[in-house]
């Protein structure tokens, strides 16, 4: 329990430089969005000078971190500059958030219902031609970047076979069946970053377990080699494998950024590159700080949720 | 290594995960020798691309002859341009190979600045530890937490706010930059395993003096990793900067690379009309980044080897 406050703890001082580099980089932006949002009425020298004021721009630069991490943590993200609505940060966020999270997770379920057989019977067969090939097409699967492989799919399975549908996301409401034809090729091409690391890892440890006393006795006592592989050895080996999987969740909120264009989802990403497009800054901000954070807690509760399952880490502590 | 830490870059992450891949032969293998091949063939014509018999652009004279009018510009493949024609009659082979010579050059400059900077700084900190260690460590272990795509658009964006694209130099620059942290933990990783070893602590009984033993006799065996490292991180900046020209983040104007090839490929209206044009820069990114990855993964497993047996 204290290690598990002291991991929480070491976080706050990591968020705090992460969103101080965030800040000072998005302070050198150029530009002044007071000039922004007051287009045409910009030339008036006593309205940017009131509207300055009013946003607290005029403040040292210190004072707006400040001013802005303290609204920040109440919840308060500020609101758009443009567009004339006003629209607040955080309403955009919690609008667009489930979506990427939503494509990030689809991702990871795949990438794990394909790397968990590969890696398995990487594994089981090591070090013959079946663990060879595997091995290549882990080579090409992590030479595939996401540019890559989405156009790709939009063609070939998008366009030539026309099994899937290519383009924006049908929204859930809409048609569940739309909704989850229209997510595959976005989570695919996101997933297939993830399969090469997930199923070495589980290769590795599925080779190791192998080795274990308790799987020769399951064989000499005749079990049929599929039993064993799924009954005895996939739990004990699947540890590692699920911990790097939390974690890369994670990793795929960021990822999803590319992806999110390509197959054009109105999700975080595509709120995180117009923000920088349109200066809008406190946008940009809290996007970044939202997957941040995001990133950090699912890292910290999967390295803390490893001592929970497995006794020997909780006594290395 | 905490797990958090560890996970959060899948550079370093692909890194530490293949390393028990070791294959127990003694060659090679024919598909080391593929990939060097490769990368060496595609060196060579990114070095010379301006003296070797390629078109570059679509001069007039040339697509006169060559008979690939800007109507059929889907009907490629001849013997005048081998990999076809992209939409606006230019030579894709060509194109390529002009995209070779800046995704090497990017890749190569920021792997050296990265190791240039975040090397030494791993290297002092691994052999001295103590509060330089603890400094650095937290600060690149703050700046990996940012997902690395983010921080790079936004660091891209502040960089060619103004001038609408980021000149080659600064680009290498600002992600060597960006490489710092990472070059930084696997130098001081592997500077670590080597600071307590008998021979360092026999060169110190002798005498040696800290900045002769991280010289003298920690640099070499820290050298090779890195070096087997730095071919899988060029191959991984390739991507990075392909990702960026994707987003329209990368290389400013006329500059050619793949990601900016494929991106002015890509739609879906082109991809129904002409997908080659965005198949090529494709198969050229794939194939080299492949091969950077597999030339990389066999130096270090042949390093590893080597370690084991002493």
């Amino acid at each position: 329990m204290r290690y598990a406050l002291r991991r929480l703890a070491s976080v706050v001082p990591l968020l705090f430089v992460v969103t101080f580099v965030c800040f000072s980089m998005l302070k050198l932006l150029p530009g002044d969005p007071v000039v922004t949002i007051l287009g045409n009425g910009a030339s008036d020298p006593e309205k940017v000078k009131t509207l300055t004021r009013e946003l607290g721009l005029d403040r040292p630069f210190l004072a707006q971190y400040f001013s802005w991490l303290g609204r920040f943590l109440r919840g308060d993200m500020g609101s758009m500059f443009n567009g004339g609505t006003g629209e607040k940060v955080r309403d955009i966020i919690v609008r667009t958030f489930p979506v990427t999270f939503e494509l990030a997770l689809v991702a990871l379920v795949l990438a794990l219902l394909i790397s968990i057989p590969l890696g398995m019977l990487a594994g089981y067969r090591s070090g013959t031609r079946t663990d060879r090939i595997i091995g290549f097409s882990n080579y090409a699967f992590l030479s595939s970047p996401a540019f890559v492989v989405g156009p790709l799919l939009m063609f070939f399975v998008g366009l030539q076979l026309g099994w899937l549908p290519v383009g924006q996301l049908v929204p859930w409401s809409e048609s569940p069946v739309g909704h989850i034809k229209s997510i595959i090729l976005p989570a695919v091409t996101l997933a297939v970053g993830q399969i090469p690391n997930l199923s070495r890892l589980l290769r590795t440890d599925m080779e190791s377990t192998l080795k274990e006393d308790f799987i020769i006795m399951a064989k000499s006592k005749g079990l049929p080699d599929r039993t064993i592989l799924f009954r005895h050895a996939l739990r004990p080996s699947s540890l590692t494998l699920l911990t790097v999987a939390g974690v890369n969740l994670g990793t795929l909120l960021g990822g999803s950024v590319i992806v999110e264009r390509l197959f054009n989802i109105q999700g975080l990403g595509f709120q995180l590159v117009s923000g920088i497009s349109n200066r809008e800054y406190l946008l940009v901000l809290g996007v970044v700080t939202v997957i941040t954070i995001t990133v950090l807690l699912l890292a910290t509760s999967v390295d803390l949720f490893y001592g929970v399952v497995d006794p020997r880490v909780r006594a290395a502590r | 290594m905490s797990v958090v830490t560890a996970d959060i870059n899948p550079v370093v992450q692909s890194v530490a995960v293949t390393a028990p891949f070791a294959v127990k032969r003694k060659g090679m293998g024919l598909g080391f020798w593929l990939a060097v091949g490769w990368v060496g063939l595609l060196t060579f014509c990114a070095l010379f691309v301006s003296i070797l018999p390629i078109r570059r652009t679509n001069d007039p004279d040339f697509l006169l002859g060559a008979s690939v009018g800007a109507g059929d510009w889907t009907s490629t493949f001849s013997r005048a341009h081998p990999l076809g024609v992209d939409e606006s009659g230019n030579d894709l082979l060509s194109y390529a190979l002009h995209g070779a010579r800046i995704s090497l050059l990017v890749g190569v400059g920021t792997v050296c600045v990265g190791f240039f900077v975040g090397g030494w700084l791993g290297m002092v900190a691994g052999y001295f530890r103590g509060r330089f260690d603890s400094v650095f460590s937290f600060v690149s272990n703050a700046l990996l937490a940012i997902p690395p795509l983010l921080f790079l658009l936004l660091l891209v964006s502040v960089l060619s706010a103004n001038s609408g694209g980021v000149s080659v130099w600064k680009f290498i620059f600002t992600l060597g930059f960006l490489f710092v942290p990472i070059t930084f933990r696997v130098v001081r990783a592997a500077t670590l395993q080597q600071a307590s070893r008998e021979y360092v602590i026999a060169a110190r009984t002798l005498g040696a003096r800290n900045v002769r033993v991280l010289v003298r006799e920690i640099l070499p065996n820290v050298i090779k990793p890195a070096l087997a490292y730095a071919l899988v991180a060029v191959g991984s900046v390739i991507v990075v900067e392909g990702s960026l020209s994707y987003w329209g983040a990368g290389l400013s104007g006329n500059t050619i690379s793949w990601g900016k090839m494929i991106q002015s490929a890509a739609g879906l209206l082109k991809l129904k009309s002409g997908p080659h044009a965005t198949f090529v820069p494709a198969a050229f990114l794939f194939l080299t980044v492949l091969s950077l990855n597999f030339i990389g993964d066999k130096a270090r497993e042949r390093f590893e080897v080597k370690q084991s047996g002493i």
